[in-house]
């Protein structure tokens, strides 16, 4: 607006503000006739008056008023405290002051906890406060907070803790619901923090979401433990108690009204039942969004705890799996025999709700009579049927051919992975992410406490514990990122002593090494060959005969047979991440294929008599574990499941099985940029992919790993409502559904049995081929246009987009387009074609092109482009986070707006659509945690 | 600290009035000191009237820090209006630091229950001080009305008796200016 448009909207503002409210519509089509852009402007700033509420009525000082007086304490700060050097107030209450601090011995940075005077007073709740804390800094667990050390310095009583980044439940609560999925996997890592806890007999006696505080990592850490039993009494309201109670002296144990157990209320000393009351407490507030003992004063909420109705399982969104709702009730027994009776059985149930399929709604199957099951599933349904077994330990459950008795490792969600065993199995090699940069450490299988090994800004990767007991080597450097020229692969392998010491270089351009059975020899990977040396490094073979790779990006993993004469690797397809495990003799020659699947594979390792290869690999739809006779042959799963497996090792005497678990969450969100609210519609922990609104009613159709096994297509209603399975039966499906003009029947890609583009009805039925032989590698992203006519797609040239081409499906000609789009799209009207051209990882050029031969026109930069009508297209611009922001152009005036941001979102391929009523459909992705699994292997 | 001597502190203001800048980093830590006092006494009294109590203790800081005989101000106005000002510079200039303290911790969020900072603040005034500097700009008088309000802790009544205009005036603008301003930040958001 220039200076005289402003003058004219403020006084047009001020006369319209005068006007009562439903006198101002009529007012301003009045004054700003033959204006729409005046009319728009006054209306927003109006707008905005009507949003305004309370705004400003504050003087400045009120709102500063709180920050202003927590600075003063700032001022009271001494620049240090014993040898820590004092930076900042984080911030002060009841419990004493909590600063940022450096300790310049250990140069990291802590938070230190100065308790208040009055604590020097109780010689006696002193004494119990650093009894207790020294316990908890005993515990070293990953979800309570880590106590580094406690001290006292003239009279200054402090305790020096791990410095957190993140906020507490309480105001994560508050910003908004959480979904029961994500209750269970918080309410999981707080039930193994106390379960720990409770094995040291410590009770916290407070567990609330305030105490409890997630992490910028997405972390789970209990705070104050031990804490609340010192709490000064005048802190609570005891003369609001309902009943009699012994309470004496000021230092009684109380926990928070509202999430105290019936026991506490009553003035009983806390256990361990108390602390799991408390935890239904949150966890029922967690699911249901309420709190479980509400009521209008601390003594009603008393009163309620000891004698009101408990809740029951009728208050749950419909959504909450049963187990669930029963796990919850029986936490809140009265009684507290009738509870949990340890933290440890309440997470081994949370964490096995975890596990199954995260499917909020019921799948209906078009077609029951055509499903083939594959037979895995159909044999786990026997066993189901036939024996007792409990959902306490659902790997167990899995239908794992030989592989029994599975645990984790850790027991919180973490980073971990790539385990090697030590020569007596008793000991793990693994990798755990330090601030985001992967690190080895060692671990006893039987012990609480890993030791890292190495340090520093580079990436240690896959370390293989020497059969020989003298060494863990491990692979380290850049990894690329980007396949391209120049993009070299700079890492090296390197050496460190098995219990700690400076690791040292050993092989240089080298990475991936792993070692044979007996420990005389080493294998690995340079460029894309793979090499062979001596355990000290020297005496380097290339291994003459592997065949040729030119994809980068995917490594081979090479393995060594136990007596070291083979060597199984990953052979990736030309130009292509996707590939099979292959066999060549150690001393060269003739490789030999073993897998014929062409699909994802990684990590393979020998069982310990060298009969059989253990692999990770997609062949069943996600990344999971799979075996194969050395010989070759059949392949037999190891695993199934949701989320991916893969990194298997062996011990030596072959009996336990290592593997790294990747647990991640495809979530089908809807969301309204007006309102900015967001709706989950569906979850799958294995894939979900293209959503997309029908053109004429409220449904989304998308792809999603079903538990089948399968790809399915299936719909949606936007109001999360029915959902409904289009295909039907065994076929792998893949990409690009797309709506007929009609919304009657959906294209797709099928690759198995015949390869080809499908049409179906939406409803589900009977699908019928276009085009026979096409699939995404070879025609990317085809699409039918309005009329059924035409389809536009992509002809692919080694995995990169060639030419796009309008094909006419009658008389089969083509016509070749100016541009090479990755995702062309049609018009409403079919009159024009716009898409995205590739010119890096995200980011490329937007552009709108007549359908054939013709001129195109650059509109913008961005990627995925969708029609939300003849006259708007969005689009998205990369972000630096996992998400990216959506935006809308008008393709004639080119007038660009930002819709809103999404995330965050899975890999490089961002996925949405954008309905008639211009709400957004897209998938969000969040990993969840890289687990260690540890499991029996019986033959 | 030590206790601010008013004929400093008075001395300081006029300086910084007419137009000398080193006055200001002498005499806002002076200010701030006093700030620190009423914002704990503040904090202290959860009463229903807030506000009023807010723009009672703005008043009093005032005459406890000025030294009203030998001041010479020219009226009563004058003196609100640079008042005003002064309390806009210091409370926004706190709320930088402290965005900027803040960021620095990398978002580092309380640890405790007990605290109750409230995060968005601190960059609620730096936005807020932008949004009035380009209102400013565009319509003088709006913007001495907020800062007069919002900052000075004015009534309606004694707004308009500093700026010489009719208190009607002053609501209908104050009104406007309050829609300006969300518009503008609800924008730059």
């Amino acid at each position: 607006m220039n200076p005289e448009q402003w003058k004219q909207v403020d006084r047009i503002l001020g006369e319209a503000l005068e006007l009562p409210l439903d006198k101002r519509e009529a007012f301003l089509d009045q004054v700003c006739e033959g204006d729409a852009e005046l009319r728009r402007d006054v209306a927003a700033v109006l707008q905005a008056h009507g949003q305004a509420g309370s705004f400003l009525d504050d003087p400045a000082l009120a709102l500063a008023a709180k920050e202003i007086a927590a600075d003063q304490t700032t001022k009271l700060a001494r620049r240090r405290l014993a040898h820590y050097e004092i930076l900042s107030l984080i911030g002060a209450g009841g419990m004493g002051e909590v600063y940022r601090a450096k300790d310049p011995r250990l140069g990291r940075e802590v938070a230190i906890k100065v308790l208040p005077e009055i604590f020097a007073q109780n010689p006696e709740a002193l004494a119990r406060f650093e009894r207790e804390a020294r316990a908890v800094a005993a515990l070293s667990h990953p979800n309570i907070l880590a106590i580094h050390d406690l001290g006292t310095e003239d009279g200054i009583r402090y305790a020096v803790m791990e410095l957190l980044d993140g906020e507490n439940l309480r105001s994560r609560l508050n910003r908004s619901a959480l979904t029961w999925y994500e209750a269970v996997e918080m309410g999981c890592a707080i039930a193994d923090g106390l379960a720990a806890a409770h094995a040291k007999h410590i009770i916290h006696r407070d567990l609330k979401p305030e105490n409890i505080f997630l992490t910028g990592e997405k972390r789970i850490k209990i705070l104050d433990f031990g804490l609340a039993r010192i709490k000064p009494s005048a802190a609570v309201p005891i003369h609001a108690q309902p009943s009699a109670t012994d309470l004496t002296g000021p230092w009684t144990v109380m926990g928070t009204v509202g999430y105290m157990s019936p026991e506490q209320v009553c003035g009983q000393e806390a256990d361990a039942p108390s602390d799991i009351f408390s935890l239904g407490c949150v966890l029922h507030e967690m699911v249901t969004g309420k709190r479980a003992f509400a009521r209008q004063t601390t003594a009603e909420t008393m009163a309620a705890i000891v004698r009101g109705e408990l809740p029951n399982e009728s208050e749950f969104p419909s959504n909450v799996p049963p187990q669930l709702k029963e796990l919850i009730v029986r936490c809140l027994k009265r009684d507290p025999a009738e509870r949990y009776q340890s933290a440890r059985d309440l997470f081994y149930d949370l964490n096995g709700l975890l596990s199954r399929p995260a499917v909020s709604g019921q799948i209906s199957v078009t077609n029951t009579a055509r499903q083939t099951w594959p037979r895995v599933l159909a044999i786990f349904a026997v066993i189901l049927l036939t024996t007792v077994l409990g959902f306490t330990w659902w790997r167990s459950l899995r239908p794992s051919l030989n592989l029994s008795r599975q645990r984790l490792v850790f027991a919180s969600s973490g980073t971990y992975g790539a385990a090697s065993f030590s020569p007596d199995g008793a000991m793990i090699a693994f990798t755990q992410a330090v601030n985001g940069v992967s690190q080895v450490w060692v671990k006893h299988l039987s012990g609480v406490k890993p030791i890292q090994l190495t340090f520093g800004a580079l990436a240690a990767n896959r370390p293989r514990w020497s059969p020989r007991n003298d060494q863990i080597v491990f692979s380290s450097g850049k990894t690329p990122t980007e396949v391209g020229p120049g993009n070299v692969v700079e890492q090296s392998i390197w050496t460190v002593p098995p219990l700690g010491g400076t690791p040292r270089p050993l092989i240089e351009n080298g990475f991936n090494p792993n070692w044979s059975r007996d420990g005389s020899k080493l294998v690995f990977e340079r460029g894309t060959e793979i090499w062979t040396a001596d355990p000290d490094g020297t005496n380097q073979r290339k291994v003459e005969g592997v065949p040729q790779s030119d994809y980068l990006l995917t490594a081979r993993m090479p393995a060594l047979s136990p007596n070291a004469s083979s060597i199984a690797f990953f052979q990736t397809a030309t130009s292509s991440p996707l590939g099979d495990f292959w066999v060549i003799p150690t001393s060269g020659g003739q490789a030999r294929r073993l897998t014929f699947d062409v699909t994802a594979g990684t990590s393979p390792t020998w069982t310990h008599d060298g009969n059989f290869i253990v692999f990770a690999s997609q062949r069943g739809g996600s990344m999971t574990l799979w075996k194969i006779a050395a010989s070759g042959g059949n392949v037999d799963p190891v695993l199934s499941g949701p989320g991916e497996d893969s990194d298997p090792d062996i011990s030596n005497d072959g009996k336990k099985l290592i593997y790294r678990h990747l647990r991640q969450l495809f979530t089908l969100t809807l969301l309204d940029p007006v309102t900015n609210s967001q709706r989950e519609l569906h979850k799958n922990a294995d894939q979900i992919v293209r959503p997309s609104f029908s053109p004429v009613d409220d449904r989304i159709v998308f792809f999603s790993h079903e538990s089948d096994g399968e790809i399915h297509l299936s719909t949606i209603k936007k109001d999360g409502t029915n959902l409904t399975r289009v295909t039907s039966g065994k076929g792998e499906r893949s990409s690009f559904p797309q709506w007929s003009a009609d919304g009657l029947f959906l294209y797709y890609y099928q690759t198995v049995p015949t390869m080809s583009l499908r049409k179906i009805p939406s409803t589900g039925g009977q699908s019928f081929e276009i085009a026979k032989d096409w699939n995404r590698e070879t025609h990317y992203g085809a699409q039918v246009d309005p009329s059924g006519e035409r389809i536009v797609y992509t002809a692919m040239i080694n995995s990169r987009p060639g030419s796009t081409v309008v094909r006419n499906i009658k008389s089969g000609i083509e016509e070749k387009m100016e541009v090479a789009f990755q995702n062309p799209k049609w018009s409403r009207d079919g009159k024009r074609i716009v898409g995205h051209t590739r010119t890096g990882q995200r980011e490329g050029d937007v552009y709108i092109c007549p359908p054939g031969p013709g001129t195109c026109d650059k509109l913008t930069t961005g990627y995925q482009t969708s029609w939300f009508d003849d006259s708007t297209i969005y689009f998205l611009r990369p972000q630096q986070t996992a998400a990216a922001v959506l935006y809308r152009i008008d393709p004639r005036t080119r007038v660009e707006t930002r819709v809103t941001e999404i995330g965050p979102l899975y890999g490089i391929i961002h996925m949405y659509d954008v309905s008639r009523q211009g709400e957004i459909v897209y998938i969000q992705f969040r990993t969840l945690g890289q687990e260690l699994w540890l499991g029996d292997l019986t033959p | 600290m030590k206790t601010p001597n008013p004929a400093e502190v008075t001395e300081l203001l006029r300086h910084w009035q007419d137009g000398d800048p080193a006055s200001l980093e002498k005499l806002a830590p002076l200010v701030q000191a006093e700030l620190h006092r009423l914002a704990r006494h503040y904090m202290a009294g959860e009463n229903k009237q807030h506000t009023l109590q807010a723009t009672a203790l703005i008043n009093e800081a005032w005459l406890r820090l000025i030294d009203w005989r030998n001041a010479n101000w020219q009226n009563r106005a004058h003196f609100f209006a640079v008042s005003a000002q002064l309390m806009r510079h210091i409370l926004v200039d706190h709320a930088r630091r402290r965005a900027g303290l803040k960021r620095a911790a990398n978002e580092q969020v309380s640890l405790d229950q007990a605290l109750e900072l409230s995060p968005a603040r601190g960059s609620d005034l730096v936005a807020l001080d932008d949004a009035l500097t380009s209102l400013s700009a565009r319509d003088p008088r709006k913007g001495r009305i907020v800062e007069l309000r919002f900052y000075g802790g004015l009534s309606e009544e004694e707004t308009a008796e500093v700026l010489k205009i009719s208190t009607k005036t002053v609501q209908r603008e104050w009104n406007k200016a309050k829609a300006w301003l969300y518009y503008e930040l609800k924008m730059s958001e």
